[in-house]
């Protein structure tokens, strides 16, 4: 077949040397995907048995620290590998074997509006719980992730638990439009003549496969496939690859890759950020719209969690609360709510309302207010890993080396001759800290503002400079309240409210 | 869902179930009773003189003991701090301690008397910034 290889698939990993064989194996996945479950086991172990105090137990230090950390450089140099290597999916084939194909996810629920509200229960549960301080709540909430990833890819055909539930792959979905990979075809025209769809669909032929379009004029194959005894699995949450715009939704399982049998699947390399360049990346609905602004506004409401000035609005919610005679954990629950739904879902909701709409007046364009708002919602994308990456930088560099002590501990309860050194810390100069802060948060503010210019150019014209000011002003503000809230000691408490 | 299926969900939540964390170090025979203050307070982040006074059952102030400190932060991944003396007047331990960031810490004080017994107890914190 001699089908032109497209530009973006000549910078494909999979055609690496030794990387893309691994990767391309039908049990590469499997690499990253062992080690992450052991360490996942070895979380609930340590989180059931062992210390409960978070700073001695790896359930805690290493999802809560190390994690975060690492989740961001990944995004940022490679692509969503967590997803990839994710331990909560290797139920997914037991479930597959064990079940027989059930329905698919309701349609009501095949959206955003899932996973969103997901995240919101995440955090809301990690700071009225203090899962940060708890060992044993955590190891409950690895152990929640398999039951629910067990459950859901038993009751249903597809992957939901991927695409519309799992609130950490959500937001690898969205911050994973800033990696330099993405899945893309090799050449167009091979899937034109495609007719299997096996990247889609999986391929369960246990003889060798021969494609229709693989047929010479003799009437013989002029190749079979082979894609082992019990064939290879399609895309679980449903992406066709020659229709793959952006990495939403792509858990990078590279099982289309393994289910193609023209070899016609590519592990680009592209400009970080490509997606949220194009109009077409990503459907415009309020579902995802909101998502992409939500997850900024969290991310500051997420560190606002974490100084002062938290705490005296909490107590402003709580006390009267409890002066009416409330339980103090309610009060504190719904003062949570509060500042979680005001400001994570509220306000970015009517701030991206109020900018759409002035920017339609401004740019006097007819364009509807969703499709407005859907076309500026990749600017936050930027601004918002900006703040995700100054808190989370914070905790990973503080704590980088505090894992050793930790695991030393671990195995000296376990009868090892090792005494936890427990000088290993992390960066302990503050300015250096702040500084990787600063620079993250002026990274995401200089590219959103970028994106938001380059929208306004596309929709306005010359009317550009006036129609994009509300946004810009919105990701202003956003960058400006998270360098406030990274200004401000931070403070770790629990119990904020009432001891 | 098969037989097998519901015998995997049944042995994980018998497996669950079997979990728990341990008790907190078991305190010996010794009754001691345990008090902390500190100098400033309310304590705030920075340097800070920790004062343990230690009792017997009669009430009866304790000296020549050991008695060790640690802290930890309540969130995980920050460096813990360690503070030890054997001076006291009157069953008063003065330890320098440095609270390095503001929120709760959990302070271990470990008591150790002449005799080699000892005792745990766990104080919590809030400190600010």
């Amino acid at each position: 077949m001699n089908a032109q290889v497209s530009p973006a698939a000549r910078r494909d990993v999979l055609r690496l040397p030794l990387l893309g064989r691994a990767l391309k194996w039908r049990w590469g996945r499997l690499l990253l995907q062992v080690p992450l479950l052991a360490l996942a086991l070895l979380l609930v172990y340590d989180g059931f048995t062992g210390s409960a105090l978070a700073a001695q137990n790896l359930a805690t230090v290493l999802p809560w620290v190390h994690y975060r950390g690492v989740i961001v450089l990944a995004l940022l140099l490679a692509g969503n590998l967590f997803c990839m290597g994710c331990p909560f999916t290797l139920p997914r084939t037991l479930a597959k074997r064990l079940s027989s194909r059930g329905p698919r996810f309701p349609r009501l629920l095949r959206n955003k509006w899932l996973a969103l509200a997901n995240l919101l229960l995440l955090f809301f549960v990690y700071e009225w719980l203090d899962l940060w301080a708890s060992p044993l709540l955590t190891a409950w909430l690895i152990v929640t992730y398999f039951v629910a990833a067990f459950a859901l890819e038993a009751l249903f055909s597809e992957s939901p638990f991927c695409k519309y539930v799992c609130p950490l792959g959500t937001f690898n979905f969205v911050y994973s439009a800033l990696s330099p990979l993405q899945i893309t075809t090799r050449s167009h025209d091979v899937c034109r003549t495609c007719v299997g769809k096996e990247c889609l669909n999986g391929s369960y032929s246990a003889a060798p496969l021969i494609v229709i379009d693989q047929i010479g004029g003799d009437g013989q194959p002029t190749a079979t496939h082979t894609n082992g005894p019990r064939g290879t699995l399609g895309c679980g949450t449903q992406l066709f690859v020659p229709q793959i715009k952006s990495n939403m939704d792509c858990i990078f399982c590279l099982d289309c890759v393994r289910a193609c049998p023209h070899d016609n699947v590519a592990l680009a390399g592209r400009a970080p950020g490509a997606e949220l360049t194009r109009a077409d990346a990503l459907p415009k609905r309020w579902d995802m719209t909101l998502l992409l602004v939500a997850l900024a506004f969290l991310g500051v409401v997420n560190a606002f969690g974490m100084v002062p000035p938290v705490y005296d609005l909490l107590q402003s919610i709580g006390q009267p609360l409890v002066a009416l005679g409330w339980n103090a954990a309610a009060a504190e629950a719904l003062g949570l709510l509060l500042v979680l739904l005001g400001g994570g879902v509220a306000l970015p909701a009517l701030l991206t309302l109020a900018a759409a709409s002035l920017s339609r007046a401004l740019g006097q364009n007819a364009l509807a207010l969703r499709e407005t708002a859907a076309a500026f919602a990749p600017a936050f994308v930027p601004v918002g890993l900006g703040i995700w990456a100054a808190h989370y930088s914070f905790h990973f560099l503080v704590g980088f080396w505090t894992v050793i002590p930790v695991f030393q501990k671990f195995l000296a309860d376990h009868g090892a001759t090792i005494t936890p050194d427990w000088s290993w810390g992390g960066v302990t100069d503050m300015a250096l800290v702040g500084l990787v802060q600063g620079a993250a948060l002026l990274a995401g503010f200089a590219a959103s503002g970028y994106l938001a210019q380059r929208t306004a150019m596309r929709l306005y014209r010359r009317r550009a400079p006036l129609a994009m000011l509300p946004w810009l002003a919105l990701i202003l503000l956003l960058a400006l309240a998270a360098l406030w809230i990274f200004s401000l000691p931070m403070e770790m408490r629990g119990n904020v409210l009432f001891g | 869902m098969d037989k097998l299926l519901r015998t995997l969900i049944l042995l994980f939540v018998l497996v669950m179930a079997a979990c728990r964390q341990p008790e907190a170090t078991p305190t010996p025979s010794v009754n001691l009773t345990l008090d902390i203050a500190y100098e400033p307070a309310p304590p705030v982040v920075g340097a800070v003189t920790l004062v343990v006074t230690v009792l017997d059952a009669a009430g009866t102030a304790v000296d020549g003991a050991t008695v060790a400190v640690r802290g930890d932060m309540a969130h995980a991944g920050m460096t813990s701090m360690d503070g030890q003396t054997d001076e006291s007047e009157n069953g008063v331990y003065r330890i320098p301690f440095e609270w390095t960031m503001g929120g709760d810490w959990i302070l271990t004080v470990t008591v150790t008397l002449p005799d080699g017994t000892s005792v745990v107890q766990a104080f919590n914190a809030t400190i600010g910034s």
